[in-house]
């Protein structure tokens, strides 16, 4: 649905996107991450064609955003940081955005508005809303009319822990319900875990990881063991290149896993009790592959 | 949907949002009450007292007629004075807010990052902006029109001017047919003016400073242009060439001189509309 192939983006002599290439599926949910100014408000405004490339180009099913931006941009709706005329309504706010793109009729943007949520205040102007809302009213303008592909900016900015729900449940429908791919930029891996098939991570401009959780897992995958003694197995431990934790859990080498640590406990007299697979939290996982990009080689889907 | 018809919806709906704004219509308030205003002193200085302190110089032998003003002839001098002070301000305004706000607010990443080329959006506030200054324009006129004749009903239409060369003494109604063919030519006139502002709001910049700037232009043209020293200029100014309108009351009407400054004022219109979307195409709108 969309291919980035080496988009590069700079502001002066400030490298904001360097070559970043990967791609997202059809109907799949991918979260883009990276901390503040890694590049990802740039590279959705380099999709939208709100910058010029300084390299490379954007395929939005198949059509090059360099070469057709309008018609590339005619299946993209995008949530940005919500900026709307304050002086009307937000029915009227709705009308204005939707007159730049394909004829929307009215029941469908009354739909719509239900989708979001927000038709009882619809007809308020939009001086009057909270930034809950303004954030439900950019939602529906940019489902006005129904994209292939959604792009959603820093999608929890601003919300309280509820809104934060609501919203993430209103990606999670579109997805499910009308097949709708989703791109949603965010700086907090937790809040994306539970609705991303997939993520990528920028890191100053560079893409240094792209593919599922669990190739993040695998990144920083490590084991609780139940040993019956710490004292010889230390040592066994590390010499096959583990890293032992104080509260037991042990992370693998980088050539080994965990059938070799096991091996190599059994060798040296050790009864094995129990072996549970331990997941560090997203946050742990994200900062870990931020850390390693810059040291080594990192998956990449 | 045929793109005439997308473009005349977008169109429809620049204008109403152009409307909803208060400073847009508080343009036509401002301007009413600064013509009531100088139609209030004309009332208490005189007509010729006012004309003598400004550069309206009326020579001795017109005195007596010029004692005598009707309300065509106060119009004339109120709708001079109204365009220069107040609808210049208001046309800074609101040109030079029309894209420079929208990009400050930020609306302009709403409005871009739709199916939309950027030619068309700026067609659009090309259109908004010479709307709006052909109806403040007329606005005013007519307003002036309805003071002075309230004020001073109709008589003898006097309008003289040394700077201009104008020299123009009329019965009412061809003094009035005079006046509504240079009300005619207001808006076209002082479209200029609205352009630069306009073509200020293309570039990155503050909206409130582009109306500065656009008024500082007008003010140091205007300046340069009374100044004795700088005669020369006179001839090159476009202050010159906004006042073309008022040719129209001379006795004899200079149809070349005319033609001439309207003909120039198109061709900076359309110097300026070609920056303004030279501007606006290549600029990015930065996340």
């Amino acid at each position: 649905m969309l291919q980035l192939d080496r988009v590069s983006k700079a502001f002066g002599a400030r490298l904001a996107l360097d070559a970043v290439s990967f791609g997202v599926r059809r109907g799949e949910i991918l979260a883009l991450l990276g901390h503040n100014g890694a590049g990802k408000s740039t590279l959705f405004a380099s999709i939208l064609g709100l910058v010029r490339l300084s390299g490379g180009d954007v395929l939005v099913d198949g059509v090059s955003v360099r070469r057709a931006g309008r018609r590339a941009r005619s299946r993209v709706g995008s949530v940005l940081a919500p900026a709307f005329y304050e002086y009307l309504s937000g029915w009227d706010n709705l009308r204005i955005l939707t007159s730049y793109s394909a004829p929307v009729t009215e029941a469908e943007m009354g739909a719509t508005v239900r989708f979001v949520g927000l038709a009882e205040r619809i007809d308020d102007r939009v001086r009057v809303y909270s930034h809950g809302m303004r954030r439900r009213l950019a939602l529906a303008q940019a489902l006005l009319p129904r994209p292939g592909l959604l792009l959603v900016d820093e999608w929890e900015a601003g919300l309280d822990p509820e809104g934060v729900h609501e919203m993430r449940e209103l990606i999670l429908r579109l997805n499910r319900e009308h097949g709708t791919t989703v791109v949603v930029s965010s700086h907090s891996p937790a809040g994306v875990e539970r609705m991303c098939d997939r993520l990528a991570i920028l890191r100053e401009g560079r893409l240094v990881f792209h593919g599922g959780w669990s190739d993040l897992d695998g990144r920083r995958a490590g084991v609780r063991l139940d040993l019956d003694d710490w004292a010889r197995a230390r040592p066994a431990l590390e010499a096959a290149g583990a890293e032992v934790g104080s509260d037991g859990v042990v992370m693998p080498g980088p050539a080994g896993d965990v059938a070799d640590l096991v091996a190599a406990l059994v060798r040296a007299g050790v009864r094995v009790r129990a072996v549970e697979p331990v997941r560090g939290t997203p946050d742990e996982r994200y900062l870990h592959a931020l850390a390693a990009a810059g040291t080594a080689a990192v998956p990449r889907g | 949907m045929t793109r005439v018809r997308r473009f005349l919806r977008q169109q429809r709906w620049e204008l109403i949002k152009l409307w909803a704004r208060p400073r847009t219509y508080l343009g036509f308030g401002a301007t009413l009450l600064f013509e009531i205003v100088l139609v209030s002193l004309y009332r208490t200085t005189g007509l010729d007292e006012a004309l003598d302190r400004n550069y309206w110089q009326v020579p001795a032998q017109l005195a007596d007629l010029a004692a005598n003003t009707s309300g065509v002839t106060v119009a004339a001098h109120v709708t001079a004075e109204t365009m220069a002070i107040m609808a210049s301000l208001f046309l800074a305004l609101v040109a030079g807010d029309i894209i420079a706000n929208e990009s400050e607010e930020r609306t302009l990443h709403m409005i871009f990052s739709r199916p939309v080329t950027r030619e068309a959006v700026l067609a659009q506030k090309v259109i908004a902006c010479v709307v709006y200054t052909l109806l403040l324009a007329v606005f005013v006129g007519a307003t002036a029109l309805a003071l002075g004749l309230l004020v001073d009903g109709p008589g003898k239409v006097v309008v003289v001017s040394a700077r201009e060369s104008i020299v123009g003494v009329h019965d009412f109604w061809p003094g009035l047919r005079r006046y509504a063919l240079g009300i005619a030519m207001l808006g076209p006139s002082w479209l200029t003016f609205t352009l630069v502002a306009f073509t200020l709001s293309c570039w990155r910049i503050k909206p409130g400073a582009a109306t500065v700037v656009a008024l500082a232009v007008l003010l140091g043209d205007e300046l340069l242009r009374v100044q004795p020293g700088f005669a020369g200029f006179a001839p090159y100014a476009l202050t010159t060439r906004l006042l073309t309108w008022r040719q129209v009351f001379g006795f004899h009407v200079a149809w070349p001189r005319i033609a001439r400054n309207l003909s120039q004022l198109l061709w900076i219109d359309l110097a300026l509309i070609g920056l303004a979307w030279v501007t606006f195409r290549r600029r990015e709108l930065a996340p």
